[in-house]
């Protein structure tokens, strides 16, 4: 298994992160299977923007222990 | 390093230019920037100081990052007492002025007195002088900065800052302006620097700035500038924002973000670009914060959408070292009389579209021009007219008062009239020039509660009843009424707790009704945030990049990297607090009682909002003010402790030995 950390908005959380936004998932798991957990699937999916510790990612990137995943953050501000 | 060790010191009076060399012992303690400004201007300004007077200095100060090769490292400050609140003033700003300073050896440039007749400072090639200003007084501020960067060009144009109208009329919500559309707004800075008959400095050097360990510094903003780079773009339209912040609206927890991703956002439209978000989710206020999305919905708020905005951008704007580029600017020739303009904010476009319920985004355009080269703080002459226009609806002023003006929501033809007239000083245009706080002391009638201030300074477009912490910043700030500073959502961003061990960490499912308690945590994160922006400010960085998050811009990598102190970032943070205690020290020297800058009640939720996302909603902002206090060292009423002032060394300022020697030419 591997532990993940997740920064979404609350819009998008559930039960499958804990209260720090940590996700397990099994070993071998992809991106797409981290947002599923989430409840993003397809078509939202496609077209927000998400990066794995700060680059950006694809839906098919492989996840390993550790990683922080960063899920469509709008910050405002100026 | 990264300091020159170095400061300019002009007294306008006496026709003297001193440079002085301060000792390493001032930037370990205070580093630079907001901190050797805390330190200088405390030391150097009387009790009970006119704020318009000669013993009132008005400084120029870099950040110890500047010029380094820190990414983000362009911002400077206007530095003084404030004459329109009365206490600590300072005003941020980005464009080109942070490296000239330093170009020219120096950290900063402090101004006392007042000139005979207008003046300009210059320093060129290592000389300083005092000019003649005679033929730039009247001039706005774009074309007075044009006119000096023609007058001096030698191989590459000066970076200049200069006031505009506003400030020759001693208006008290004016501001400085550089490059043709950055201000240092807040305060009233401009207007101190109009008393002193000062309309411009303007700087040309080329000396080298030194860091410590430059290596370091470029592996950061390698790293850094790479991540930026490979962001993708934000493909949506920005309808989806506004769907995104209903949704974000009927949440009811807190929302923890990773700020590198709001980089596309910032790339793609600017600050502009959250407006409905803002809208919809009530962090943007309406309608003098009396409204909510009910009274700027649907139709309306499409009509000034960031999407809409970046039609008329022609080209992007990038402060000194800034690698995302939030800036723009925009084509306006069809509008009015301006050809050009800086793309408004999203303070502006707040201030000026749903705080008035004006959906007319070309008057938002051409006001945007307008104010910059009148050198006006837009936020402060929207929540002036806010005030104005409310008090007409309420027939405490009448069109007797106004010269036939009609003041109505949303009308924009009024609204601009009514800037004009506060540009001018005519008319209720005089009383209005100086803020809405004056003006409802001088109408009176029991129009202060429409009156949306703390402390005299107008608040800007971030609710605090949707995130209490810009609440709490409003009022416990020694610069009241600043959104720059802190809130929840900010510390949650910053995610200092990486790097600063005993911060606590923000747990993702926040319930938000814990935002809305004077408990210590929240006192806590305040006090962090404090903290940390007075370290951005002594450094020179840009809250936007900050805001990306100490995991991707670590500003103490940075400070360390660039000075080789040594220090740890819990002791950062430990200079960030002598910092903050310091400008509230300033204060209470100043006569101020803290307790009298809390913001307005209506921006508390007293009476409470009706409709909308923050129906509902108040902030105990006295008590959490106590707490912040209280977590600060300081007593319920906001002054520091003696105990408090012993342990960050500062209960004495020393007089420090500074080797000093003349300087400058006076061609008056």
């Amino acid at each position: 298994m591997i532990k993940i950390k997740i920064l979404c908005p609350a819009i998008f959380h559930n039960d499958s992160i804990d209260e720090y936004g940590y996700m397990v998932l099994e070993e071998g798991a992809i991106l797409r299977d981290a947002l599923k957990k989430l409840n993003i699937k397809w078509p939202i999916n496609k077209f927000i923007n998400y990066n794995i510790n700060g680059y950006p990612a694809e839906l098919v990137t492989s996840l390993k222990d550790g990683d922080e995943i960063a899920v469509f953050s709008v910050i405002s501000g100026g | 390093m990264g300091y020159t060790g170095k400061i300019l010191t002009v007294n306008l009076s006496e026709n003297r230019i001193t440079e002085k060399r301060l000792p390493d012992s001032i930037y370990k303690k205070y580093l630079s920037g907001i901190g050797l400004a805390s330190y200088y201007l405390s030391k150097e300004i009387p009790e009970f100081c006119d704020p318009l007077g000669p013993d009132n200095i008005l400084g120029f100060v870099s950040g110890i990052c500047t010029g380094t090769g820190a990414l983000f490292s362009g911002r400077w400050m206007a530095v003084c007492k404030s004459p329109l609140t009365n206490t600590w003033g300072d005003a941020n700003c980005g464009g080109n002025f942070a490296p000239a300073i330093k170009r020219c050896g120096y950290d900063a440039i402090f101004v006392n007195g007042i000139a005979e007749n207008p003046v300009y400072l210059l320093v060129e090639n290592g000389e300083v002088y005092l000019k003649n200003a005679g033929d730039l007084w009247g001039k706005d501020a774009v074309e007075t900065e044009e006119l000096l960067k023609e007058r001096h060009f030698l191989k590459k144009n000066p970076s200049v800052a200069c006031i505009g109208r506003a400030a020759e009329k001693i208006s008290l919500i004016s501001g400085i302006c550089n490059e043709g559309g950055r201000i240092a707004a807040r305060s009233g800075v401009g207007a101190v620097m109009g008393s002193k008959n000062l309309k411009a400095v303007v700087l040309n050097g080329s000396k080298p700035v030194k860091a410590y360990d430059t290596k370091r510094i470029k592996e950061h903003s390698k790293t850094l500038g790479n991540k930026i780079k490979a962001q993708k773009s934000f493909v949506f339209p920005d309808i989806a924002l506004k769907i995104f912040g209903k949704l974000d609206a009927k949440t009811k927890n807190t929302s923890v973000m990773d700020g590198m991703l709001t980089t596309s956002v910032m790339k793609k439209w600017g600050t502009v670009g959250s407006i409905n978000l803002s809208i919809e989710n009530g962090d943007a206020p309406v309608k003098n914060w009396g409204g909510s999305n009910r009274d700027f919905h649907g139709l309306k708020s499409l009509k000034i959408s960031p999407d809409k905005i970046i039609r008329r951008e022609e080209s992007k704007y990038h402060c000194y070292s800034c690698p995302m580029g939030c800036g723009g600017i925009c084509n306006i020739d069809d509008i009015g009389k301006y050809e050009k303009t800086h793309k408004p904010e999203y303070e502006t476009l707040n201030s000026f579209g749903p705080l008035l319920l004006n959906d007319d985004l070309n008057s938002i355009f051409y006001i945007n021009e307008l104010l910059n080269r009148a050198g006006m703080d837009t936020i402060s002459a929207a929540g002036t007219v806010a005030y104005a226009i409310e008090c007409f609806e309420k027939g405490i002023i009448t069109e007797k008062d106004t010269d036939g003006l009609i003041l109505k929501w949303g009308d924009s033809k009024s609204i601009i009239g009514l800037l004009e007239k506060m540009i001018n000083r005519e008319g209720i245009g005089d009383i209005l020039a100086d803020g809405s706080k004056k003006a409802s002391e001088i109408i009176g009638k029991n129009s202060e509660k429409y009156a949306i201030h703390a402390g005299g300074q107008e608040l800007p477009a971030h609710d605090g009843r949707h995130d209490p912490g810009y609440a709490v910043h409003y009022s416990v700030e020694p610069t009241p009424g600043r959104h720059t500073i802190g809130s929840f959502q900010y510390y949650g961003s910053f995610q200092l707790w990486r790097e600063v061990k005993s911060l606590p960490e923000v747990k993702i499912k926040t319930p938000k009704t814990e935002m809305y308690v004077a408990s210590e945590n929240n006192a806590v994160m305040s006090k962090a945030c404090s903290e940390y922006k007075m370290l951005c400010d002594s450094a020179g960085l840009c809250l936007f990049g900050v805001m990306m998050g100490v995991q991707h811009l670590n500003t103490f990598e940075y400070l360390e990297a660039a000075t080789g102190f040594g220090y740890s970032p819990r002791e950062y943070m430990e200079i960030a607090h002598r910092i903050q205690t310091l400008r509230q020290l300033f204060n209470i020297k100043q006569g101020i009682n803290p307790v009298d800058l809390i913001q307005a009640k209506r921006a508390s939720g007293d009476p409470v909002l009706e409709k909308g996302p923050n129906k509902g909603k108040y902030v105990p902002v006295e008590k959490m003010a106590e707490e912040y206090w209280r977590i600060m060292g300081w007593d319920e009423n906001g002054i520091p402790k003696i105990q408090t002032l012993r342990e960050l060394g500062i209960e004495n300022i020393p007089v420090e030995e500074f080797g000093e020697k003349e300087v400058g030419e006076y061609e008056l």
